[in-house]
């Protein structure tokens, strides 16, 4: 689900087969109900956003403009200034609100096509149908499809601001690029030209599409064929732009100054270009360090594929963890300054100022705090992690960052874990051979029981093993 | 660290653009999957991965750095698409992975917006350390479909999360250190949606050179179908200390003499 403003004051709203345009500000009531109404994609998804639309009565309701796949059809809906051209099956249909006091409201059969939604001020948006070999339902996908070969141009422009911004971080050009030949030469992005060289071989299987799937698509959907136009104006942008260097052909000579990253670049920018192999393999970034260093073991490996199964079974147990996708949310208060708080809090952890009682409310958790090291670097608590001297995720710790603190041997592999519970900071001694202590403000240290959560304070010392002292800081 | 990496890409047999971008260097490897049904996901993609890209070149990269870089990237890919109210709507998803220092050691910085993935080659499995911000794996997770009918599914190409909205997404991270075995791979949805978890692995437990294994993998997600764009970047970590890597061995009682009087 997707919200874009569109200009002067109309706002796209996509769905997965379902676009929405309305003649509304992004945050007017009517834009937030359809955005909730696309999100809970209901079984009658169209009637729910209609309802949506003209809750506040006919009056209220804003110009709209709506194309809704199903299977084998297409519905559209359009009301006051907005218009629509349907291209369903390989047949054009223009159609208007116009004549229609309320809404203008069609159900058309077709396989395949494209919708393009016209508001006033040339605002449009487009929803295609387009069958996917080999699924019995058309696999639909919805939003904006416009011209995609200017990826160029858009990148040499951004490329532009970003040299303007002294700030940026911005690529070396390539004269300046410390580039030793010879490291080249010894590995010449060696596997790309050796891959793009094999499969070259099947190069019509490989760059032009199989007849079976070639049925022509819809006209937006394929802006540019290979080698029908615009691939000399690409070439020229790109080749504008210093940091994206252009391959000349498969094989770049070692002493091009650019180096073979921007050549992948490039190689992925513009992949119409017929000088361009459809094989993009490259070994970016030929540092001469790693490829001197790498380099007989990459060829042991060739001879020898045993002694890369080796390594791979040196493997240790496993890190069983998964990034976790779900925000934490807790009811809690905002200060005067709209930092989150526990709902009882009298007083801002961040700022200190006094908050009111007011009503609480839903807060995405925002990170609690920070562990100052010795070495003065701050891990932010935004997460529950485990520390040590070579951490690995515990059974229940699936989404904690693991980080080692210490190589000292005295030092536990899993020495200490810190739980963000709701809007409490708890600290656990992991069952280690040499300890940990706590010394909470204001009380004498306190040697952790193993396997039990303390509550830290601000300020609070952790000490690990006699090793090193931690600090959990709130600001 | 520095990073040992190869990476290939590939338009598919269906798709008339190849709407993915990637990038691999010495501190960083991407992957940006411009959305398919958005205008340009190619341009979305490419930004994506330019402003990306400019991070490799810092010496002490940190978290900061690449969370910032992430957040530029979504405004760059905002403001694009705001510059062009004709084109307008773009986005893409931007999965990657970053060898820097942390608390003062070696460790990888996982991050992760929308359906592209990083999985970890275990010498038996793979084991996939991101989570799809997709429908089908909000499904998965609600228990009303199994991984497999996910593989299938409609709403399969439907993320719901990516780069390109404002306010921008928030990336998830996970930090973990580095060890001598670690082996990653980085992944287009296209690749997964062709080949089981099971096919991969057993192409990367054939193909040991990095260059090979990536170009093989590519090869084969074209050859069984490529009904979308297809990239992926192999990643090992190769450390640039000479600190003697003694972290499996067990950890010793501290010796009384240094115990002091505390």
């Amino acid at each position: 689900m997707t919200v874009h403003p569109k200009q002067p004051s109309w706002v796209e709203l996509t769905g997965a087969r379902t676009t929405l345009l309305i003649d509304a500000p992004q945050d007017a009531p009517v834009v937030v109900r359809c955005v909730e109404v696309l999100r809970a994609d209901g079984e009658r998804l169209v009637d729910d956003l209609l309802a949506a639309l003209l809750v506040d009565g006919f009056a209220a309701t804003p110009d709209f403009a709506m194309a809704d796949a199903t299977v084998g059809a297409v519905r559209v809906l359009l009301r006051g200034a907005a218009a629509a051209t349907i291209e369903l099956d390989g047949e054009t249909t223009d159609v208007s609100a116009s004549g229609h006091p309320t809404w203008y409201d069609v159900l058309l059969p077709g396989e395949k096509g494209l919708v393009l939604l016209l508001g006033a001020d040339h605002t449009r948006a487009q929803l295609a149908l387009q069958p996917e070999i080999e699924l019995s339902e058309p696999d639909v996908y919805a939003g904006l499809i416009g011209a995609t070969e200017d990826r160029a141009r858009v990148l040499a422009r951004l490329q532009a601001a970003m040299e303007e911004q002294p700030g940026a971080p911005s690529k070396p050009e390539p004269a300046c690029e410390p580039e030793p030949s010879p490291a080249v030469e010894v590995s010449p992005p060696p596997a790309a030209v050796h891959d793009t060289a094999t499969w070259r071989g099947e190069e019509n299987w490989a760059s032009t599409p199989p007849p079976a799937r070639s049925s022509p698509e819809p006209r937006a959907i394929v802006p540019t064929t290979p080698g029908e136009g615009g691939g000399g104006g690409d070439s020229v942008l790109i080749d504008g732009a210093p940091w994206v260097g252009r391959p000349s052909s498969t094989n770049t000579p070692p002493a091009t100054p650019t180096s073979t990253a921007p050549a992948a670049q490039a190689a992925t920018a513009d992949p119409r270009a017929p000088a361009i192999p459809s094989w993009e393999t490259v070994t970016p970034q030929p540092d001469p360090t790693r490829v001197t260093g790498e380099l007989p073991v990459r060829e042991q490996q060739a001879a020898e594929p045993s002694v890369e199964n080796a390594e791979l079974t040196r493997s240790r147990a496993s890190l069983i963890a998964a990034i976790s996708g779900d925000e934490v949310n807790l009811i809690g208060s905002l200060c005067p300054l709209r930092h989150a708080n526990a709902p009882e809090a009298a007083r801002c952890r961040i700022c200190g100022a006094e908050i009111e009682m007011t009503r609480p409310v839903m807060l995405a958790r925002p990170a609690l705090g920070h562990l100052r090291l010795p070495s003065g670097e701050r891990i932010l608590l935004e997460r529950d992690v485990v520390l040590g001297r070579s951490p690995r995720a515990l059974d229940d710790s699936g989404t904690a960052h693991l980080v080692k603190i210490s190589d000292s041997p005295e030092v536990s592999r899993n020495h200490i874990r810190i739980t963000l519970d709701g809007w409490q900071v708890l600290l656990r001694d992991l069952d280690t051979v040499n300890n940990t202590w706590l010394t909470l403000p204001g009380t004498p240290r306190l040697q952790l029981s193993p396997k039990e959560d303390y509550v830290l304070e601000p300020d609070s010392v952790i000490n690990v093993a006699e090793e090193l002292e931690i600090v959990f800081e709130v600001i | 660290m520095r990073l040992s990496v190869a990476g290939a890409t590939h338009v598919g047999q269906v798709r008339a653009v190849n709407e993915d971008a990637w990038f691999a260097g010495r501190r960083l490897a991407v992957i940006a999957d411009g959305m398919g049904g958005h205008a340009r996901g190619d341009v979305a993609s490419a930004i994506a991965i330019a402003v990306l890209q400019a991070i490799d070149d810092i010496e002490h990269l940190t978290v900061e750095h690449v969370l910032d870089g992430v957040r530029r990237a979504n405004e760059a890919i905002a403001a694009e698409g705001a510059a062009d109210p004709i084109e307008n709507a773009m986005g893409t998803t931007m999965t990657g992975i970053a060898g820097l220092t942390y608390a003062g050691t070696d460790h990888w910085l996982v991050f992760n917006i929308g359906d592209s993935r990083v999985y970890r080659v275990q010498d038996d499995r793979l084991e996939q350390l991101t989570t799809d911000h997709s429908e089908v794996a909000e499904l998965v997770a609600a228990g009303r479909i199994t991984a497999e009918q996910a593989r299938t599914h409609p709403l399969r190409n439907v993320v719901t999360r990516s780069l390109g909205i404002v306010p921008g997404p928030r990336a998830d991270t996970w930090i973990f250190p580095r060890s001598d075995a670690d082996y990653f791979l980085l992944c287009s949805d296209g690749l997964v949606n062709e080949l089981s978890d099971q096919r991969i692995f057993e192409v990367l437990a054939t193909e040991h050179v990095l260059e090979h294994a990536a170009s093989a993998l590519v090869f084969r997600a074209v050859e069984a179908g490529g009904r979308d764009n297809v990239t992926a970047i192999l990643v090992r970590g190769v450390a640039t200390d000479s600190v003697y890597d003694d972290t499996d061995s067990s950890t010793a009682p501290r010796a009384t003499a240094l115990r002091g009087t505390t």
